[in-house]
C-alpha cells in the first residue's frame, strides 16, 4: 500500500493564501517583457491563453474556457520532470496529457522547495502535486454538483467535462470554474487509487520534444532582448588568483568590442560567487571570445597555484595510510586481521571530473531601475534569486529568475555563479547582457566532482567470505566550497555509499581522512556514490575472485536475508530504508536478463555491480569483448532498477540509458588534472565523451511495484564503472582500480 | 565589418559581420536563429550542425566569409520529407533528454538520409559520430533514424 507523505514545502496556510492570490501569482509567473518581434523568450513558460478564473493553489489554474495549466516549479534538464508533473496533474484531474498546458515557475519561495537535485522531485512531490490537482478536481465537481443540486459523489469527470451519471447532464470545467473558485479548499483531497491510474506508470513522450526538434526550445543563451550585448569572461586561471597587470589595448581594438570589465576574484569561501577575471562585452559572442584571446593578463596565482594532480594523489595515498576519523565500527577489525588467513588489499582512485553539460553555463540578464530580471538554466531558481540579489545589493523581491530549459545540468547548474556574473555585467554596461561560457571555461572552471582515494582491506574466513572489512576514504569535501576549513567528508557525503554499505560482515571499520580542496568542489550526478560504489563493488569482486566464488553469489550471500537496514537515527525515522531483499532482487533480475549464469565464450568478459542510492536499487551487468587488435568493445549493458512507483516509465528508461553512457564516459574517458594550479583539459578533444559508435546495446529492466517513488536521475550511474572494470578484467584487461580505465 | 549576402533557409539576407565570424554566431547573435547551438566552438561536438548545400557542416568553424552562395539550412528551416519523418520518429522514440544537442543530431541525421536512404549501423556511426549527446540518447537516435528510413520506404 502506498503511504502518503505529508505536504511538505508549503504549509496549509501558505497553500490557502497562495490560492487566494493565484491571479496575481500567475501574472508574475508569465509576465514577460517586450522582446524582438517573432521571438518570445518566455516561450518555455507557455503562458495560459486566458486569465485564470480558478486557481486553487500556485500550481493549477483553469481559465473561463476550461483550459488547464500547470506551473512546474522544478527545473527541466532532460529528466522529464515537466512531463512527469503534467502526468500527475492529468491523472488526478482526469484529463488527457495534451489537455494540460505547462509553464515554468520563476524562482519564488511561494512554490516551496525548487531545488532540482538529489533525484527527489518525484520522490518528494508525487503526493503533493497530485493533491494540488485533486483539490481542483473536487472543487470543480462540487461546483457542478451544486449547480445540479446533486451529491458530488454521483458525479465524475473525464477529459475536462463533469458528468452526472443518472441524469446524463454535463458541464465543462470552464462552465463551473468561477463557481469552484468560491468554494472552500478541501481539507484532504482524495487521491486516486493506484489501481485506477491511467497515466501514472505508463510511458509518454516528453511534452517539450516537439519544440526541441524544431529548434524552438529556449535555453540559457537563447533569449534575445532589445539592445542586448554579448559577454564572455576570461576567468582567473586558479581559484583565488588575482590580476596584477592588464593590457587590453589589443582586445579593445577587436571590432565589435564594447567594453572590458575587471571582475574581482572570489575569496574563500567561494560559495556561488562569480569566480573573477576579465569580462569582454561585445556586439556578438564571437567578438567577445576573440578579444579574450588577445588580452594580456598577469596573475598572482595565490596558494592554489601549487596544486598538481600527481603530487596530490600521493598526498591522498599518504593520508589513507594513516588512521582517520572512524565513522562506523563494528566488532574488532584489528583482531580479525591478526588471526591470519587470506587477506585482500586494494587501493582505488578516481580523479576530478567536470560536468560538461552539453550547454555550457550561460545566462541573460537585464538590470533596470525596477530591479533585475534573468533568464537562466538553473537547478536552484530561489538560490539564484538570492545570489543575484546579493551580488547587486538588491532586495530579492526585485529579482525575477526565469528558468529556461537546461541543456543538461548534472549538478553544475545548482550553482548560479554564472547568473550573478551576467547580472553584474548587465548592471555595469546598462544594457541587457547575454553571457556565454566557452567550453574551455566550463571544463577548466567547474565546481568539480571530488577526486578520491580509498584503501580497502579484508580478511577472508574459511568459506571465502570476509570476516573483517576495513575501508578508508579520502576526498576533498563539497563542504570546502562553503567553509574553507571543511577538510573531510560530511555525514551526508559519507552516507552516499560508504557508511550505508549494506553487506553483512562481522567486523567492520570505516574511516575518513582529511583532504584540502584546491579547486571548487561540487555535486555531480550521484556525487560520492560514484567513487564509493566503485571501490565497494570492485573490492567485493577482488575478494570473490580470491575466494574463487562467483561475483553474484558472493553479493547475494553477503546481503543475506531480506531486511531493512538502519545506519543512523535519521534512517530510523525515514520511510525509506535500505532493504537488502530489494537490492538482491535487482541483482538477480539483471543476472537473469543478461545471461550471467551462461558460459562465457572466449574473449568475453562479464561484470556485475549493484548499488543503492537516492533510495533506489540498481544493478548492472556489463559484457565486453576482446577484439583481435587487443582492444575491448563494450557490447551490452543490462540495467535493473527498482525505484518504487514510477510516473513516466519511458523517461525512467531513458534516464537509465543515459546513465550508462554517462557512466561509460567517466569510466573510460574522463579525467581532470591540474598542473601548477591550472586545469590541463579544456574541450572535448582532451575531455572526451562517449560517442555513437562506442554505444553498447542497453537493456533496461524495470521492477514494477507500488513502493514509494524514489530517485531516478542519478542512481543509474554508480554501478557502471565497477561492473565495466570487472568485465574488462575477466576479458583479459589489467585490473582497473584507478579511473579512468585507459585501455579500452 | 562587411556586408554578406547569405542564403539562409531559402531566403537571401544581408548581414553585417566581421569576415572571420563563424556562421554559428551570425545565425545566433545577428539573425536570432538560436536553434543552432554552441557546444565546443572547435568542430568537436556537432551541436552547431547546419546544412551547407545539404551537407552537414559545423557552423562554429565556418567563417561567414566562406559561406558564399551556398545554401544554408538550419533546424528552423529543415522542412523536407526526410526531416518530417525524422522529427516524427524522434517524437515516437522520445529521443531527446535535455534536448540541447538534438538540433545538431537531427541535422546530421537528415543529411545522412538524404544521401543514404537505408543506412546500416556502420553508416549511422559514421554520420553521427561527430555529434556528442552528453545525456546519452544514442541508442534512441539510432532507432529513430532506422525507423524514419523505414517510413521513407513505404509509399
Ligand atoms: S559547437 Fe560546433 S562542433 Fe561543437
Ligand atoms: S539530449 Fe542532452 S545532450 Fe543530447
Amino acid at each position: 500500500m502506498m503511504t502518503q507523505a505529508p505536504f511538505r514545502g508549503l504549509d496549509r496556510r501558505d497553500f490557502l493564501k497562495a490560492g487566494l492570490a493565484a491571479g496575481t501569482c500567475l501574472a508574475v509567473a508569465v509576465g514577460g517583457n517586450p522582446v524582438v518581434a517573432g521571438f518570445d523568450p518566455t516561450r518555455v513558460h507557455q503562458p495560459p491563453a486566458k486569465e485564470p478564473v480558478f486557481a486553487p493553489n500556485v500550481f493549477v489554474a483553469i481559465d473561463g474556457e476550461g483550459g488547464v495549466s500547470l506551473t512546474v516549479q522544478r527545473s527541466e534538464m532532460g529528466q522529464g520532470i515537466r512531463t512527469s508533473f503534467a502526468m500527475l496533474l492529468a491523472e488526478e484531474l482526469e484529463l488527457e496529457l495534451d489537455q494540460v498546458k505547462v509553464f515554468q515557475a520563476t524562482g519564488d519561495a511561494k512554490y516551496g522547495n525548487q531545488n532540482t537535485d538529489g533525484s527527489r522531485s518525484v520522490r518528494t512531490l508525487f503526493v503533493p502535486m497530485r493533491q494540488a490537482a485533486a483539490a481542483a478536481r473536487e472543487m470543480l465537481v462540487q461546483a457542478a454538483a451544486n449547480r445540479w443540486q446533486v451529491q458530488a459523489q454521483t458525479c465524475f469527470t473525464r477529459g475536462g467535462v463533469i458528468h452526472h451519471k443518472a441524469s446524463k447532464r454535463e458541464l465543462r470545467f470552464g462552465d463551473v470554474a468561477a463557481d469552484a473558485a468560491k468554494l472552500p479548499l478541501p481539507e484532504n483531497p482524495k487521491l486516486k487509487d493506484p489501481k485506477d491510474f491511467k497515466l501514472i506508470g505508463k510511458g509518454r513522450s516528453g511534452i517539450d520534444v516537439p519544440d526541441i526538434i524544431q529548434g524552438k526550445a529556449v535555453y540559457g543563451a537563447d533569449v534575445r532582448l532589445p539592445g542586448m550585448v554579448y559577454a564572455s569572461i576570461e576567468h582567473v586561471p586558479v581559484v583565488g588568483a588575482t590580476l596584477t597587470e592588464m593590457d587590453d589595448s589589443a582586445a579593445r581594438a577587436v571590432p565589435g568590442v564594447i567594453d572590458i570589465i575587471k571582475m574581482p576574484s572570489a575569496t574563500a569561501p567561494v560559495l556561488f560567487k562569480p569566480l573573477g577575471g576579465v569580462a569582454v562585452i561585445a556586439a556578438d559572442t564571437h567578438a567577445a571570445f576573440k578579444a579574450r584571446g588577445v588580452l594580456k593578463l598577469k596573475w598572482d596565482v595565490g596558494p592554489n597555484g601549487t596544486f598538481s594532480s600527481d603530487a596530490y594523489q600521493k598526498s591522498l595515498r599518504e593520508t589513507a595510510s594513516k588512521p582517520g576519523r572512524v565513522v562506523r565500527e563494528k566488532g574488532d577489525v584489528a583482531a580479525a586481521f591478526a588471526k591470519g588467513g587470506k587477506q585482500v588489499k586494494r587501493t582505488y582512485y578516481m580523479p576530478l571530473l567536470a560536468h560538461a553539460s552539453m550547454e555550457p553555463p550561460a545566462a541573460v540578464a537585464r538590470v533596470t531601475d525596477a530591479g533585475c530580471e534573468v533568464w537562466a538554466p538553473v537547478q536552484a531558481p530561489q538560490r539564484t534569486r538570492q545570489v543575484v540579489a546579493g551580488a547587486l545589493d538588491l532586495d530579492p523581491s526585485k529579482v525575477t529568475v526565469n528558468v529556461t530549459l537546461l541543456g543538461g545540468g548534472f549538478g553544475r547548474k545548482s550553482k548560479p555563479d554564472f547568473v550573478a556574473e551576467a547580472a553584474l555585467l548587465a548592471k555595469q554596461v546598462g544594457k541587457p547582457v547575454c553571457l556565454t561560457w566557452r567550453r574551455e571555461d566550463d571544463i577548466r572552471h567547474d565546481y568539480f566532482h571530488s577526486v578520491s582515494l580509498q584503501t580497502m582491506q579484508a580478511a577472508l574466513g574459511e568459506d571465502g567470505y570476509p570476516t573483517a572489512w576495513h575501508h578508508h576514504t579520502v576526498f576533498p569535501s563539497i563542504g570546502s566550497t562553503f567553509d574553507p576549513n571543511a577538510r573531510s567528508g560530511s555525514d551526508n557525503e559519507l552516507g552516499l555509499g560508504f557508511t550505508n554499505q549494506p553487506y553483512a560482515i562481522e567486523n567492520i571499520k570505516l574511516e575518513v581522512g582529511e583532504a584540502e580542496a584546491h579547486v571548487r568542489i561540487g555535486w555531480l550526478r550521484a556525487v560520492c556514490n560514484l567513487f564509493h560504489a566503485f571501490a565497494v563493488n570492485r573490492f567485493l569482486d577482488a575478494c570473490a575472485k580470491e575466494a574463487g566464488i562467483d561475483a553474484l553469489t558472493y553479493r547475494l550471500k553477503l546481503l543475506g536475508e531480506p531486511r531493512d537496514l538502519v545506519f543512523s537515527e535519521a534512517d530510523e525515522k525515514s520511510p525509506y530504508k535500505l532493504n537488502t531483499g530489494r537490492l538482491a532482487h535487482v541483482l538477480n533480475l539483471v543476472a537473469e536478463k543478461s545471461g550471467w549464469k551462461e558460459k562465457r565464450p572466449a574473449g568475453v568478459g562479464f561484470g556485475i555491480a549493484a548499488h543503492y542510492s537516492f533510495m533506489s536499487y540498481v544493478a548492472q551487468a556489463v559484457r565486453v569483448r576482446k577484439l583481435d587488435d587487443g582492444s575491448f568493445k563494450v557490447e551490452r549493458v543490462d540495467v535493473a532498477l527498482d525505484c518504487g512507483q514510477m510516473v513516466n516509465t519511458d523517461s525512467v528508461r531513458a534516464q537509465m540509458e543515459g546513465a550508462v553512457i554517462f557512466g561509460l564516459s567517466l569510466a573510460i574517458k574522463n579525467e581532470i588534472t591540474a598542473e601548477a594550479g591550472r586545469v590541463v583539459q579544456s574541450n572535448f578533444h582532451d575531455y572526451p565523451m562517449l560517442r555513437m559508435s562506442e554505444t553498447p546495446e542497453i537493456q533496461v529492466h524495470l521492477v514494477k511495484n507500488n513502493h514509494l517513488p524514489t530517485g531516478v536521475g542519478e542512481p543509474g550511474v554508480p554501478p557502471l564503472p565497477p561492473a565495466l572494470a570487472s568485465a574488462l578484467e575477466e576479458a583479459g584487461a589489467p585490473a582497473g582500480d584507478a579511473l579512468p580505465l585507459k585501455f579500452v | 565589418m562587411a556586408a554578406y549576402k547569405v542564403n539562409i533557409n531559402g531566403r537571401v539576407e544581408t548581414v553585417e559581420a566581421e569576415p572571420d565570424t563563424p556562421l554559428l554566431w551570425v545565425l545566433r547573435d545577428k539573425m536570432n536563429l538560436t536553434g543552432t547551438k554552441y557546444g565546443c566552438g572547435k568542430a568537436l561536438c556537432g551541436a552547431c550542425t547546419v546544412h551547407l548545400n545539404g551537407v552537414a557542416t559545423r557552423s562554429c568553424v565556418l567563417p561567414v566569409s566562406g559561406v558564399g552562395e551556398n545554401k544554408v539550412v538550419t533546424i528552423e528551416g529543415l522542412k523536407d520529407d526526410n526531416a518530417t519523418r525524422l522529427q516524427q520518429s524522434w517524437i515516437k522514440h522520445n529521443v531527446p533528454q535535455c534536448g540541447y544537442c538534438q538540433a545538431g543530431q537531427i541535422m546530421s541525421a537528415a543529411a545522412l538520409l538524404a544521401s543514404n536512404n537505408k543506412p546500416d549501423d556502420a553508416a549511422i556511426d559514421a554520420a553521427m559520430n561527430g555529434n556528442i549527446c552528453r545525456c546519452g540518447t544514442y541508442q534512441r537516435i539510432r532507432a529513430a533514424i532506422k525507423d524514419a528510413a523505414a517510413q521513407g520506404d513505404t509509399p
